[in-house]
């Protein structure tokens, strides 16, 4: 394989990765703070691209994807508030089974609104004026929007670093990791913390379905093929941190990639290989915080 | 066309509404949204399924009343099981489109065998129990005189053996496993779609005198996908011993992100490329492949159907690019320019394959019925053998062994027309059936084996 080529595949994987760290971030975080394992993460994703497309073709002209990226993953935000103040509330401190049938039972349900609203029809969204077309990278023909949502990935997990480590919500929510007990003693309202953190990850989701719409085709299954991915991420990485699901993205997406031109089928199996032996290594993933 | 993952989907689908149910007592907040979704009940097959915007077909059939010649008695009944849920429905609600015209144009032409004749539709979920389930119940409770349908292999199969069971005829447009006219044949069965068998060989063998030799695949990573690609792969080297294989690929159905699979392929350096990816899939493919220069480098073909060409648009640059097609509508005969006339002024759009194949089917129905003078089950299987009907693909005759039509598979290359504002075929070329086919001496081998 030249170097070219293999240049190539690790930058497909890269992109891969972009959108898998956005979608797993969300999942991760929820997951850190909440000890909530949402099942229905994936829905957000989904609901977002259909979302785009919608967004996008109400603002025709070179603004629709800047709307669709701010306004989808709003809107996806909110419905993540609404399930939370509405359902998952109830459900803390509860059993883990529980909790995974309630996130399970918002799948269906978004699953089946966002069939309602679409129909079945399989739906794409144009990418952005500044995104089309491709660059040549050395030699190397790459599409624009790959390098673009590789970017986006990168602010994306600046932007969440500089949340956490910089803001008085991020010490919550890292307080919420390390010690939820603690938590509502001192202070804080856990409840609205919350709501807060559930509406953020909802909206992770959400943004990566908008990024992910130019490039692929949006169908009814979405959801469940990015939650399955996602997970094997954010197992890899560790749950609730956000350098592991980095690391995990990088380590999926470009395994995948790899993966696919040495053992065309079974590149999938090869990435689930990998988590086994992280999990056999490190039971809690690569930075993962054991349960208190 | 054979939908192995979809079923597993439908299966975990069953299973999901279980836990769903156990929830509604734990979630009675979040129970209103998933209403308009009761799997099996039958009526509710035409609503909530049909897609916003989408113009299915209203069941109108009395729209020929006052002719003069308006068909008399207890109208000839068209039991009809295909997908009008799932990703396939688009395929489903075309089939639909397709035959509800051919059925209004009978009944304003006077009907057949001097009556009129009824569409009734059903959706089969692609799922092979209930489309069984259905066919049995139109023929009992409908008392339809003939089967149509589906688009899944898997439930063509299950079809299959009701309507030998129940002596019903039962002619496929869509789904075409060659297992219909080999292993599971019986009488009762028509085709007038070219098997997978034929359509994989056709690429083979017309693809074989073109100047590439270093030869990869992409297909579905399921039955069909591996079965098409193998019998291309087999025609193909067969045909030309140049022909070398450099690259297979075989991604999951539905998978969102084919580039690390393009670039895999192009890294291997092909001269050309075989595909049977389809619909969703295909678009993906082909929108992430351009980016990629990938149809610069290579010779592509694959099923470019019009409703994946109507999805794509202007969007990525297909300027002669080679596909191939069970039924385009750019065919080049009086019978063709008319349907997509009449479907025009119907749904404002053009018809895809499934919607012309459809047609063609209650138009061999109609015209062996005629031929008979009967509707009688027995007489339709002595009359279909060997008959010849005349359909969008001009006159096609029916094969005695295995009742497969003597379709050809369609070649052309992609155009863009301005007018419809996506790609359409030209040049279109045919590999005529007796090229492709299995010979009668094969079918009786693969029979008694």
């Amino acid at each position: 394989m030249s170097t070219n080529a293999l240049l190539l595949q690790i930058l497909t994987g890269l992109s891969r990765a972009a959108i898998l760290f956005i979608v797993a971030a969300g999942l991760s975080l929820v997951f850190g703070a909440m000890r909530i394992v949402n099942i229905a993460h994936g829905s957000f994703y989904m609901l977002g691209a259909f979302l785009a497309v919608t967004v996008a073709g109400a603002v025709a002209g070179p603004f629709g994807f800047v709307a669709a990226l701010v306004v989808a993953p709003l809107i996806v935000a909110v419905v993540g508030g609404v399930i939370e103040v509405s359902a998952l509330r109830r459900l803390y401190g509860k059993e883990h089974l529980l909790q995974l049938l309630a996130t399970f039972a918002v799948l269906l349900v978004l699953h089946d609104a966002v069939r309602w609203f679409y129909g079945e029809r399989p739906r794409s969204l144009r990418a952005p004026e500044f995104a089309r077309g491709s660059v040549d990278l050395a030699g190397t023909i790459y599409p624009r929007y790959g390098l673009f949502i590789i970017v986006a990935a990168l602010l994306i997990a600046g932007g969440l670093w500089a949340l956490m480590s910089r803001t008085g919500l991020g010490r919550d929510i890292r307080a919420a990791v390390s010690d939820p007990e603690m938590l509502g003693m001192v202070g804080v309202d856990v409840r609205r913390l919350f709501t807060i953190v559930f509406m953020l990850g909802a909206a992770l989701g959400g943004i990566g379905g908008v990024l992910a719409a130019p490039q692929t085709t949006l169908l009814l299954g979405m959801d469940v093929d990015i939650i399955v991915q996602s997970f094997a991420v954010v197992i890899i990485g560790g749950l609730g941190s956000l350098l592991g699901t980095a690391v995990g993205a990088v380590l999926v997406g470009v395994t995948f990639a790899l993966g696919i031109v040495w053992f065309p089928s079974a590149a999938m199996a090869i990435v689930f290989l990998v988590m086994v032996a992280v999990l056999v290594v490190r039971p809690t993933g690569l930075f993962g915080i054991p349960e208190a | 066309m054979r939908m192995t993952r979809r079923d597993a989907r439908r299966h975990t689908g069953a299973r999901r509404r279980v836990a769903a149910a156990l929830l509604a007592a734990a979630l009675a907040a979040s129970a209103c949204a998933a209403d308009g979704d009761g799997p099996g009940s039958p009526g509710a097959a035409g609503d909530g399924t049909e897609p916003a915007g989408e113009d299915g077909a209203d069941a109108d059939t009395d729209a020929d009343a006052g002719t003069a010649d308006a068909p008399e008695g207890d109208p000839l009944r068209i039991g009809m099981a295909t997908s009008l849920s799932g990703s396939i429905a688009l395929f489903g609600v075309a089939n639909q489109n397709g035959a509800q015209l051919a059925v209004d144009q009978l009944n304003a032409s006077g009907g057949v065998l001097g009556r009129p004749v009824e569409l009734i539709v059903r959706d089969d979920q692609a799922r092979p129990e209930e489309g069984a389930a259905l066919a049995r119940d139109l023929i009992l409770s409908e008392g339809v005189d003939v089967l149509l349908g589906p688009v899944s292999s898997g439930v063509a199969l299950a079809i299959t053996e009701v309507s030998e069971e129940r002596k019903v005829p039962f002619i496929t447009h869509t789904a075409n496993t060659s297992a219909l006219m080999v292993e599971q044949f019986q009488p009762y069965m028509v085709s007038v779609v070219p098997n997978t068998y034929m359509e994989a060989r056709a690429q083979g063998v017309d693809l074989a005198d073109e100047p590439y030799t270093r030869w990869a695949t992409i297909a579905p990573n399921y039955e069909f996908g591996q079965r098409q690609t193998q019998t291309f792969v087999d025609t193909i080297t067969a045909e030309n011993d140049q022909v070398e294989i450099i690259a297979q690929q075989f991604p999951e159905l539905g998978e969102a992100d084919l580039r690390p699979f393009i670039t895999a392929l192009i890294s291997s350096d092909p001269e050309a490329v075989y595909s049977p990816l389809f619909a969703g899939d295909l678009i993906t493919f082909t929108r992430q492949a351009a980016d990629l220069g990938f149809f610069e480098q290579v010779e592509f073909t694959a099923l470019y159907e019009t409703d994946a060409l109507e999805e794509l648009r202007d969007e990525v640059d297909l300027e002669g690019v080679r596909g191939y097609s069970r039924c385009p509508f750019t065919i080049d005969n009086d019978q063709m320019r008319d349907f997509v006339d009449a479907y025009q002024q119907a749904h404002d759009r053009v018809p895809s394959d499934w919607a012309c194949m459809a047609y063609d089917a209650v138009m061999l129905w109609a015209q062996v019925a005629e031929a008979a003078g009967t509707e009688d089950a027995d007489a339709f299987v002595e009359t279909v053998e060997d008959f010849s009907f005349t359909g969008l693909r001009g006159e096609t005759h029916i094969r005695g062994i295995d009742h497969q039509a003597a379709v050809p598979s369609y070649i052309g290359r992609l155009t863009f027309d301005d007018e419809l504002g996506f790609y359409v075929y030209t040049d279109l070329q045919t590999v005529p059936a007796e090229d492709i086919w299995l010979s009668e001496d094969e079918v009786t081998e693969l029979r008694g084996g």
